[in-house]
């Protein structure tokens, strides 16, 4: 009945089973056959009973003949019953194997002996063999109720106590139950739990102790899992926060199973509570590290896509800033040739030339500066009131312009976003719209706040010269010009830098164009108005 | 003066220019008009406009063209030119005037047989000598 006999036999039965079974049920089912077969395993062979198997060390107890059949071996007052068992357990699964049985002993007489056993199924769920286990409970032979023996036995019991105790503390946990046997109702917690909150030794259990405990935001949470556990006869398991007597506030993990009696009445609840605190503390430090990371690779992604757009912009930019140098170095070559023919007015009117061209250069540098810093920079998001930046444009455009027929329809939505990005966006939206227009007399503009259930925006409304269909989606791209110079000035940033600001934004920016009709420019920010 | 305004070479007969920079398009026949380099020169600030007058059996020995236009950029005229004219159009060359020397505007350009050189803005009078030349030894 030593353990390793045990496991010898083990082996023995799995040598018996058909193949590809211990992979189908191996480890778990054996760990739970071997649980209490203090006196080896047995097996038996449903299709074909003649099959079947005990440990030999059983048999021997038994003092059996090695051939005996094994139903020959059961007190055959309980044949009925194990056949009963047996029969119930291969038609329902769920129907526990487990009872006592009586086997017959050389001397007459029996012994009691607990038998479990387990049916090993095919894939439609039919039985094709059992397997169990055998543990004796009583053995009148043996039994000895002598007080040396009870002494060992208490001693016994007392050391498996201990190292029990020893297992929960290792893993920072007490033990708790509540019994309901002989019409009481009292809940007892070992050493540890008292330990566990604080307190210097066991002391007498008061009924809602632990509750006093709890978190305030925890004990409803708290009340409603134990009441479920109680309703639904389902285990426990809930983690809450405790303040321990000095203060401190610790996170605990309670589990309890709810133990009953044979006739379905409750008997007890057992259960444990383990400090979890320093579980919880890396638990949360975790997420934070995981948070902080996402953080990290979405910087370094928009660093990289940041990086990438500056490259290919500084290659489109040097190429177009160096067309005005082109033009100024031809204007120096032609200036000097009709100098020294002595063509002073001509070479007056290229000068003058030279100084828009010069002015246009300069212009150029300060909007590819204001590209590269709404790439590269920071963005500073206040609430930014639409309406008073657009105000402000207005003017400046009257004054530059002399076009004051510009119409704000209603009041703008504030959107959170960069100032500077924003004033830069809506300028060059409207700019635009003022610039491109069919004639001096028809032209209106018109800037008109648009909402719906999750986004708010503006829509700028010109009666321009319009864009045609084949060329709307380059108008985004940089230093893409649609129209010579001597019609419309310009230099093809404008709309490529409001694309890269809705981007920063997570805004939505597209135009809707029929050419001689005007153009509508709709942004879309994806935020509600929140007045 | 000019050291190469003496240099001995056969003027082309037509010139024709295209770049939507009117400013400069107006120096650059200047400079062409003053280094002799052709009998006639043509100027187009849209390059569907310089279509239209070859379509109409416009002379050209030699076409000076700029890459970046609004409307037809360079490349649009360069297809358009190649798949209308006629095979017995009489021999003509491409010169791709340009901001910078863009490697893939370069590799794109070398795939017309009728692009023989590929130079950088501003051009000088020598230019247009060496675009005549150019224009004769082909």
């Amino acid at each position: 009945m030593s353990m390793s006999a045990v496991n010898v036999s083990t082996s023995a039965v799995t040598e018996h089973l058909p193949t590809g079974l211990t992979e189908r049920f191996g480890a778990q089912l054996f760990e739970y056959l071997c649980t209490d077969a203090t006196d080896g395993l047995w097996y038996l062979n449903i299709e074909n009973p003649c099959e079947e198997w005990i440990s030999p060390a059983f048999r021997e107890l038994l003092g059996a003949d090695p051939q005996r059949p094994v139903v020959e071996l059961i007190y055959p007052d309980d044949r009925a019953v194990a056949f009963n068992h047996l029969q119930n357990h291969c038609a329902d699964e769920k129907y526990r194997y487990d009872f006592i049985l009586r086997f017959t002993t050389p001397e007459p007489g029996t012994i009691s002996v607990r038998r479990r056993g387990h049916a090993v199924r095919n894939h439609d769920g039919r039985p094709l063999c059992m397997i169990g286990s055998h543990t004796v409970v009583q053995h009148p032979a043996t039994f000895d109720s002598s007080e040396q023996t009870t002494t060992q036995r208490i001693t016994e019991l007392q050391e498996a106590n201990e190292r029990f105790r020893l297992f929960a503390r290792s893993i920072g946990a007490g033990v708790w139950s509540r019994s309901t046997a002989n019409g009481t109702d009292k809940i007892t917690w070992t050493e540890e739990v008292w330990d566990l909150l604080g307190y210097e030794g066991p002391q007498e259990y008061k009924f809602g102790l632990f509750r006093e405990h709890l978190d305030e935001h925890d004990r409803e949470r708290y009340t409603e899992a134990i009441t479920l556990m109680h309703q639904n006869e389902q285990p426990l398991d809930i983690e809450v926060r405790a303040f321990l007597k000095d203060g401190t506030r610790r996170w605990l993990r309670v589990t309890a199973e709810i133990v009953k009696n044979e006739d379905g009445t409750l008997d007890k609840v057992v259960g444990a509570i383990q400090d979890i605190e320093k579980l919880h503390r890396l638990q949360t430090l975790n997420l934070e590290l995981k948070t902080a990371l996402s953080d990290l690779q979405h910087q370094s992604m928009r660093t990289r896509a940041a990086n990438e757009e500056l490259c290919s912009f500084a290659y489109a930019s040097s190429h177009d800033m160096k067309a005005p140098m082109n033009s100024l170095k031809l204007i120096l070559q032609v200036v000097g040739e009709e100098l020294d023919e002595g063509n002073i007015e001509f070479a007056r009117k290229l000068v003058d030339e030279g100084a828009n061209i010069t002015s246009y250069g300069i212009e150029l540098v300060d909007d590819i500066l204001d590209y590269v810093q709404v790439v590269g920079a920071e963005q500073t998001i206040v609430s930014t009131d639409l309406s008073s930046i657009v105000r402000t444009i207005c003017d400046r455009l009257r004054d530059e312009t002399g076009f004051a027929d510009v119409h704000i329809t209603g009041p703008l939505p504030k959107i959170n976003g960069d100032e500077k990005q924003l004033r830069i966006l809506m300028y060059h939206l409207i700019h635009n719209a003022v610039k491109f227009k069919k004639s001096e007399v028809l032209h209106h503009v018109s800037i008109t706040p648009i909402y719906d259930s999750h986004r708010s925006g503006v829509a700028i409304t010109d009666t321009g010269i319009g864009i045609a269909k084949g060329k709307q989606k380059d108008i985004f791209k940089m230093f893409t010009r649609l129209n010579s110079v001597a019609e419309f000035t310009g230099n093809g940033l404008g709309l490529a830098l409001c694309q890269r600001i809705a981007l920063n934004h997570r805004a939505q920016i597209y135009v809707e164009s029929t050419v001689g009709t005007g153009s509508t420019f709709t942004i879309w920010f994806p935020q509600r108005q929140s007045n | 003066m000019i050291p190469h305004a003496t240099q001995t070479f056969t003027p082309i007969r037509s010139l024709v220019l295209i770049d939507d920079n009117e400013f400069d398009l107006t120096l650059y026949r200047r400079l062409a008009e003053r280094s002799g380099a052709a009998e006639k020169v043509h100027t187009f600030s849209e390059a569907s406009v310089a279509l239209d007058y070859l379509r109409q059996g416009g002379e050209a020995d030699a076409i000076v063209l700029d890459i970046n236009m609004p409307e037809i950029n360079g490349f649009e005229f360069l297809d358009a030119l190649t798949q209308e004219l006629p095979d017995e159009t009489p021999p003509m060359i491409v010169v791709m005037l340009t901001t910078s020397r863009n490697k893939a505007d370069v590799t794109r350009a070398a795939k017309f047989p009728i692009v023989k050189d590929y130079i950088c803005k501003p051009p000088t009078r020598d230019t247009f000598v060496q675009i005549a030349q150019l224009t004769h030894s082909v």
